[in-house]
């Protein structure tokens, strides 16, 4: 019974010398054998010799005119970046001052013993003393 | 003491005092007694100008509130900007001493010179806590005193003292003597438009047994402070802010230094001869938390302070000049606001004020002559 044909990748890898040892003999006993895979083989390696002896494409050519624009976007750019670090560092100092100009004060007023101390050497007079109403 | 009718009065009072100061809720019959009973310092008769009869009353009524034992309930009424305040507290006084004891559980007292508030958890005490004098040659400077036949009130029948400023001609204040004993039972305050602004009166008085005792401690923590005497010109030159005298009559009396606090602070205390404000001024710029519940109010000068909301004895704080500012005082708001243009006050807050207080400490911060001196 023949053995069966060799697929198409595993003949483009037989091509290309991408089989391993036992692969690529095995591939290369039924391609002797095998006038079917042998004209498959010999189709790729055309495909693959007209793919290799096509000219190579290059980049074209930028005129002048355009490389000109390009410099000058360029340029643009720059200055945009510049204006806008420009802007951005007076409105960083500003946010920086804002933020340093917090309150940041730490003295609590000590109420008890201020209301102990004003009544204790005010109260003494005459007059009764206005105590309590709403607050701390 | 007996329970006078006074009924007649009720009308007159009610019309003056009690539709300004009382809204909702209505307070419990004996406020409203106290409120309505009030002549609204109209006092009935003739008055007497003699500024000697005025002394001979007022020095009648600071010896009995010194050596007559006494105990009764005062209730102080307050009106302000959020409505009208009702505290009701227990009052014992005699032999130099007082002692006050709020609803609710708070208690302040003086006794021997040792200043006290007892307020959960903490027993306050504060040592060598004399009291500054009584002048009546500065209430005669400012304002005209005249005197008023009896009237009747909770008390008892009672004479009327009225004070004006003689500069502008507006009542202050009505004072009641008991005719019988002598101390002052009842007062009423009066703000510049001639609005009552505080009533504080006795709806009982007796006499008591004993003096009142310091408040004591039972278990809870005890914070001790020593408030001593001081220099004003070594005070001055540490950078205290130390007028001899601020606007409306307000002169000097006293200096007092807090050794312990946390931060330096000092007890000036001004009379002006009816009203005592004690200025307290702490090192340091206030923080802002510290006003959380107060209103925000405006100085004559644009500076910013802010009171709370009834507080008596009126309470104000503020920053001014790197410093913190605590006034206390028993005078109206408007007086008070008067007074403390004398002390600097920081403008009210702003952006522009932050970005300026923002910038100028980066600018100590780079400046070598400033960081040297920081």
């Amino acid at each position: 019974m023949a053995e069966r044909h060799v697929p198409g990748d595993r003949l483009s890898a037989f091509l290309d010398d991408e089989l391993g040892d036992e692969d690529a003999l095995r591939a290369a006993r039924h391609v002797a054998d095998c006038e079917r895979c042998l004209g498959e083989l010999a189709a790729l390696r055309a495909t693959r010799d007209a793919l290799r002896a096509l000219p190579s494409l290059q980049a074209p050519v930028l005129t002048a005119g355009v490389q000109a624009r390009s410099r000058q976007l360029a340029r643009v750019a720059r200055r945009a970046k510049l204006i806008v670090a420009a802007c951005c560092v007076p409105v960083l100092i500003g946010a920086g001052a804002y933020v340093l100009g917090g309150d940041v004060g730490e003295v609590e007023p000590a109420t008890e013993l201020f209301l102990v101390e004003h009544l204790g050497r005010t109260g003494g007079g005459p007059v009764p003393t206005a105590v309590g109403g709403g607050g701390r | 003491m007996s329970r006078p009718s006074h009924a007649a009065a009720l009308l007159a009072g009610l019309a003056v005092v009690a539709v300004p100061l009382i809204v909702e809720p209505m307070p419990s019959a004996p406020v409203r007694e106290l409120v309505a009973g009030q002549a609204a310092g109209e006092p009935a008769g003739e008055p007497a100008t003699d500024p000697g009869a005025v002394d001979g009353v007022l020095a009648r009524a600071s010896a009995a509130r010194a050596s007559l034992p006494r105990e009764g309930e005062l209730v102080v009424v307050g009106g302000s900007e959020t409505g009208p305040s009702i505290s009701r507290m227990e009052v014992a006084f005699g032999d130099g001493g007082v002692r006050i004891r709020r609803e609710g559980g708070t208690e302040v007292g003086r006794v021997d010179g040792q200043g006290s508030l007892r307020s959960s958890p903490t027993l306050l005490q504060v040592g060598g806590v004399e009291q500054v004098p009584v002048s009546s040659e500065r209430l005669h400077a400012k304002y005209d005193a005249a005197l008023g036949a009896p009237l009747p009130l909770d008390t008892g029948l009672a004479v009327a003292v009225s004070l004006s400023e003689r500069e502008t001609g507006t009542l202050r204040e009505t004072l009641y003597a008991d005719q019988v004993t002598g101390p002052i039972v009842r007062r009423e305050t009066y703000g510049r438009d001639g609005a009552p602004v505080r009533t504080v009166a006795f709806t009982r008085l007796e006499v008591a047994e004993r003096p009142p005792s310091v408040p004591r401690a039972r278990g809870r923590d005890v914070q001790a402070h020593e408030v001593t005497t001081a220099d004003p010109e070594l005070l001055r030159e540490d950078g205290f802010v130390i007028p001899a005298s601020l606007p409306r009559g307000y002169e000097l009396t006293t200096v007092l230094e807090v050794p312990d606090a946390v931060v330096p602070t000092l007890h000036l205390i001004y009379v002006d001869g009816l009203y005592s404000l004690s200025v307290f001024q702490q090192q340091g710029r206030m923080r802002s938390t510290a006003t959380v519940g107060a209103s925000e109010l405006r100085t004559p000068t644009g500076g910013a302070v802010w009171r709370w909301p009834g507080s008596e004895p009126r309470r104000i704080v503020w920053s001014g000049d790197g410093a913190t500012f605590t006034a206390l005082a028993d005078t109206p708001t408007d007086e008070l606001l008067d007074a403390i243009v004398g002390l600097p006050t920081d403008p009210p807050p702003s952006i522009l004020g932050r970005l300026d207080r923002g910038s100028s400490r980066v600018a100590r911060w780079v400046s070598p002559k400033d960081r040297s001196t920081t």
